[in-house]
């Protein structure tokens, strides 16, 4: 059965899409269909980050306004086969999408993939609505500061409310992903330690990335940080992140490059 | 027991008699026997207070705003608006009125509200301009009051979260979880929060000065009861993060730890 599972986060800049990249491609390089969507309509990114930029003909609005079929649409990874991109149209705004057309597409992409990620553009408006609409599971990327941590909290609200699982008074699977975390600091009092951010958003902590020059490199290149540098401590979390996404217990550490910096939180799980 | 002071602006809720005037469909028809009414005497609207009540038509927003226009060129003040959708709030429309009740034209409801009663002139008055706007009865709208409340209260089981806002003017509040910053509860009663208070708590808003605000951990950005509150700044650092309740004391908000 597919799952869509859509990234989201309230604030930008938090690694929303650089999330959204190494879980997609973690989950199909362990043999998942994997289809990535992006859903910043006039802001895209994710093809640069997946490195298929120069590839991409059409894009999410044209599949949604029926312009094109999907199958044109969908960019298949070089280095992944089941990984997938959809990429969000860069000349048109959030007010291009609709929500009968996401739909459609959605409707589409159960068909053909286990997962479909979905990249969220920032904010509450339309964009980040619509990217959560049909959502079955949803991974709230925080970083360990305050402010980040206040729009997580209202996107968890807009979860539990906007979205059409929550309508038909279903529960909606939500997972915190905190990225950016550096445990020294935390420890310094510094950023904010996990044990804060769980207690202020109390859903379960689906994986804690540690900052690293790595994320940024792979960015750069134009690779999820999961298939660049595979044995990396950010990469390896986002592995461990996946798996605990298709229901593997995996426990919990925060990786780290230096050994004896490892932090062990085993089964720190909020309600 | 340690205390703070709080900032001394009033608002308090209170509940007055207003004519609530209910136009029938259509409304070019209902416009035209009101434009009759206001040519025999055109004062009668002057100066008073009125709420148009459109629970019987089924009005696109629209329309509703074009329907205030219309009034508003014939010199009715139009103070709220009853029987929409609360989400219609906008700046094009009057503020909107939830929960009126309706009088007979002969109860007298100053008496139930303890509100002075309108003057026999003025009731015959409505009871004529309602006839002739072929309303069954003239219906007094009348807002919450506080003393005739004793609701049951609102129990929240899951966290507030940040956006989102609790209402519940009926009685007290009870949450389960937490209180995210940038997330509000305000209750007609007292607040009861089994987790941490970070966003604003607001007891006893319709003027209950008995109400009261527990919880288990005290970091809001505002509590206020009974129309007195007292910001994060003023709140003392030695009870932040502590389990408190805050309550009204001559005028002044007191938080005092629960242990």
């Amino acid at each position: 059965m597919s799952k869509i599972l859509v990234v989201t986060s309230g604030k930008g800049g938090v690694g929303k899409t650089t999330s959204t990249a190494a879980l997609g491609a973690a989950l199909a390089q362990s043999n998942h269909k994997v289809a990535v969507v992006d859903f910043d309509v006039g802001l895209r990114n994710l093809d640069l980050v997946m490195g298929a930029e120069r590839r991409v003909v059409y894009d999410l609005i044209n599949v949604a306004n029926g312009d094109t079929k999907l199958h044109q649409a969908l960019i298949r990874d070089k280095r992944v086969d089941t990984l997938h991109l959809l990429a969000a149209s860069q000349t048109r705004d959030k007010d291009a999408l609709t929500e009968e057309g996401v739909r459609r597409v959605i409707d589409e992409l159960r068909e053909r993939f286990d997962w479909i990620v979905c990249d969220s553009p920032a904010g509450i408006e339309r964009g980040a609505t619509l990217a959560m609409r049909y959502a079955d599971v949803a991974v709230v990327v925080a970083n360990p500061e305050i402010s980040s941590v206040r729009d997580s909290d209202r996107i968890i609200g807009l979860l539990d409310a906007k979205t059409e699982r929550a309508e038909r008074g279903e529960r909606m699977e939500k997972h915190l992903l905190l990225t950016r975390y550096d445990a020294g600091r935390a420890a310094r009092g510094e950023m904010l330690h996990v044990d804060d951010v769980l207690e202020i958003l109390s859903i379960p902590l689906i994986g804690i990335i540690p900052e690293s020059e790595d994320v940024l490199r792979a960015s750069n290149v134009g690779s999820p940080v999961t298939l660049h540098t595979t044995t990396s401590a950010p990469a390896r979390a986002y592995m461990d992140a996946a798996r605990r996404l298709c229901g593997i217990d995996v426990p919990m550490d925060i990786p780290a490059d230096k050994k004896g910096l490892l932090v062990r939180l085993f089964g720190r799980r909020a309600a | 027991m340690t205390e703070s002071s709080s900032s001394h602006i009033r608002f308090r809720g209170r509940s007055f008699p207003v004519l609530a005037i209910e136009p029938d469909a259509p409304i070019d028809g209902w416009i035209e026997k009101l434009d009759a009414c206001l040519e025999r005497s055109p004062a009668f609207f002057a100066r008073k207070a009125i709420v148009i009540d459109v629970s019987k038509l089924a009005l696109e927003r629209d329309e509703v705003v074009g329907l205030v226009d219309r009034l508003s060129e014939r010199r009715v003040r139009v103070m709220g608006l009853t029987g929409v959708e609360p989400s219609w709030a906008c700046d094009e429309l009057p503020p909107i009125l939830l929960s009126g009740r309706a009088y007979a034209a002969d109860e007298d409801p100053g008496a139930a509200a303890q509100q002075p009663a309108l003057t026999p002139q003025e009731r015959t008055a409505f009871a004529e301009i309602g006839a002739a706007l072929r309303a069954e009865k003239p219906a007094l709208a009348e807002s919450v009051d506080a003393e005739r409340r004793h609701n049951a209260p609102l129990i929240v089981e899951a966290p507030v979260r940040s956006g989102q806002s609790i209402f519940h003017p009926g009685g007290d509040v009870i949450v389960v979880g937490s209180v995210a910053s940038g997330a509000d509860v305000i209750a007609g009663g007292s607040i009861h929060v089994y987790g941490a208070v970070r966003g604003r708590v607001m007891a006893g808003s319709y003027g209950e000065t008995r109400a009261r605000i527990f919880c288990r951990k005290m970091e809001a950005e505002l509590v206020a009861v009974g129309g007195f509150y007292m910001t994060a700044d003023e709140i003392r650092a030695d009870l932040r993060g502590r389990a408190v309740h805050a309550f009204l004391q001559d005028e002044t908000i007191k938080i005092v730890k629960l242990d």
